[in-house]
């Protein structure tokens, strides 16, 4: 079923990307966890040519030392693989689940914060969308932009919100917030251009404690201003 | 692990760092490949010295500098773009060197490389073993990520420190690099290497594949046989073109891996190369990629360099890249003699 789904084609002369075909059947959170059962079977098998796995929303891209292999010799591997493990494994795929922290407001007066905008926007009471945002178990379906930002999803149809029109030049470290119907944790400083709806204080651990992989889940606690002050000391 | 001072830079114009090969098995969480952006002088300079080709060196980004060696060293300086000493020079004590060639040098000795410009990057490999941060298995340092390879950009008085070679390794090299029939070889050798990359200069040979079929024949014809310039935003990370547009119907596209070399199209329609420090993951349609021999030379080119593509079999790119590791183990091995 699923090898005939799906596509293994060269992109240059060291990389293989494994991408569905267009008429799959599969849903999104269905080809994202084969991506993930996939690209985990991959690394505990480890060939010698592998440098590296690119795992994404619906595709992975493979990087070979094309010093040691040609790419027939890794889509025929990678064919095999799919047929003998991917299928037979997907039952017994066990994803993390990580808990994350969330005070939804500004810790200080100047962080950016879009909340506030979006309720108005969105004519529903904070108590409202925070209870709803933090009802799902979000899945992570890439990790990428930033070391350790996870792309996770879906929120609900009715708390998404465009990316803003353009992105702020400074967003904190810490600074959870949501695209389209997409969610995310800024790991550290940078530019950005999603809605930020809270803090989360324990960006310090990502990477160390707390290591996100595609397929993982993701849930929200929220907590107080006060909480959030006392983790961040 | 031996921490000796090897050398300490005294001045520096431009940006220095320690590179390698790149990292392995760091993308799948959101950190760049990085590496050296010239792959070629990058091992050419490892291979002059006797080291492994994939070692760590110094890469010096749009610059000059000056060290004092502060042990006896056995060095190179390479770039296979400069073909001459006005592009790029070596003065040892005030004494014209070479570059792409070992070079022996005591310690105390000042070494000053100036670089006019004409080429973006030039490597200095040191036979040492050179210490610095390691995050997934690499030296490298990428600025956007803020990682503790921080350490391994060079500043002014800074002193980089590992484990010389031996004394008895270093004679044996000293005494290879003042045989000139060892010399003409490998200077013949380095040349055979110019001649093959700087071959063809304007043209970049490029597969047609990731979202090419959303490109229809028209836009394809357009972008084979039109002239782009290269623009102000250039760098590791990328370099943005500008020509005539090229443009698809392929909007909404889920984010995917992006591989050394990928030709990402803006929905303005200008082409971007995406290099060694680029972000792990795209959503912008590809209409295909370039050869890894072709990305260390883009590399090398300056902004308003013209440049065209040409399309080639995924084979021949590989072919490039297998004959140019060929032609740079081919100087590796003269020192093994």
């Amino acid at each position: 079923m699923m090898r005939s789904e799906l596509s293994f084609s060269s992109v240059g002369e060291s990389a293989i990307l494994v991408a569905f075909y267009r008429e799959t059947s599969q849903n999104l959170a269905t080809r994202n966890q084969l991506i993930s059962i996939f690209t985990r079977q991959l690394l505990n098998v480890s060939p010698q040519w592998l440098l590296d796995v690119l795992p994404s929303f619906d595709t992975l891209l493979v990087n070979y030392n094309d010093a040691m292999i040609d790419r027939f010799g890794v889509i025929s591997f990678l064919s095999a693989l799919v047929t003998e493990e991917v299928v037979t494994n997907q039952k017994d795929f066990e994803s993390k689940q990580h808990c994350i922290p969330v005070f939804f407001g500004r810790p200080t007066e100047d962080s950016p914060f879009d909340l506030d905008k979006i309720l108005v926007q969105k004519n529903i009471d904070e108590e409202q969308f925070i209870r709803d945002y933090v009802d799902i178990s979000y899945r992570i379906y890439a990790i990428g932009f930033l070391p350790n930002f996870a792309y996770c999803g879906e929120i609900s149809e009715h708390l998404s919100m465009p990316r803003l029109p353009s992105p702020r030049s400074f967003v904190p470290k810490g600074a959870v917030a949501i695209a389209d119907r997409q969610t995310a944790i800024y790991p550290q400083n940078s530019a950005g251009g999603w809605n930020i709806l809270g803090y989360t204080p324990v960006t310090h651990e990502f990477g160390g404690q707390i290591q996100f992989d595609v397929g993982d889940e993701l849930v929200f606690e929220p907590i107080s201003h006060q909480r959030f002050m006392a983790m961040n000391e | 692990m031996v921490d000796r001072a090897l050398i300490s830079i005294k001045q520096l114009v431009g940006f220095a760092h320690l590179v390698d090969s790149g990292r392995r098995r760091g993308q799948r969480v959101g950190y760049a490949q990085s590496g050296a952006a010239d792959w070629i002088s990058f091992q050419l300079s490892n291979a002059l010295v006797g080291n492994s080709v994939d070692g760590p060196v110094i890469e010096v980004m749009l610059g000059s500098i000056a060290f004092k060696a502060e042990a006896d060293l056995v060095l190179a300086v390479g770039c296979v773009m400069a073909t001459s000493s006005q592009q790029l020079s070596i003065e040892i004590d005030g004494v014209q060197s070479k570059i792409n060639q070992g070079i022996s040098v005591r310690r105390n000795q000042n070494i000053v490389i100036r670089n006019d410009n004409s080429v973006n990057y030039f490597y200095i490999a040191l036979a040492a073993k050179i210490n610095g941060h390691l995050l997934f298995g690499s030296v490298c340092t990428v600025p956007r990520e803020k990682t503790k390879t921080h350490n391994n950009v060079l500043a002014v008085n800074q002193i980089l420190k590992g484990e010389a070679i031996d004394n008895v390794r270093r004679g044996k090299l000293r005494s290879l690099f003042s045989n000139k029939e060892l010399i003409n070889e490998t200077v013949k050798k380095v040349r055979a290497l110019q001649d093959y990359v700087n071959m063809g200069t304007e043209v970049l040979f490029f597969q047609f594949c990731y979202q090419h079929m959303d490109f229809d024949f028209i836009q394809k014809q357009r972008f084979t046989n039109s002239e782009y310039r290269i623009g102000k935003e250039a760098g590791k990370m990328g370099i943005k073109l500008q020509g005539p547009p090229i443009l698809t119907q392929r909007r909404a596209l889920l984010s995917e891996g992006i591989c050394l070399g990928a030709i990402q199209i803006s929905a303005e329609g200008q082409p971007m190369i995406l290099l060694n420090d680029r972000q792990t993951l795209g959503g912008y349609p590809k209409i295909g990629v370039i050869g890894s021999v072709d990305c260390a030379r883009i590399a090398q080119k300056s902004m308003g360099s013209i440049i065209r593509f040409e399309s080639k079999d995924v084979d021949m790119l590989r072919t490039r890249r297998l004959l140019t590791n060929s032609l740079i183990q081919s100087i590796r091995d003269i020192l093994s003699k």
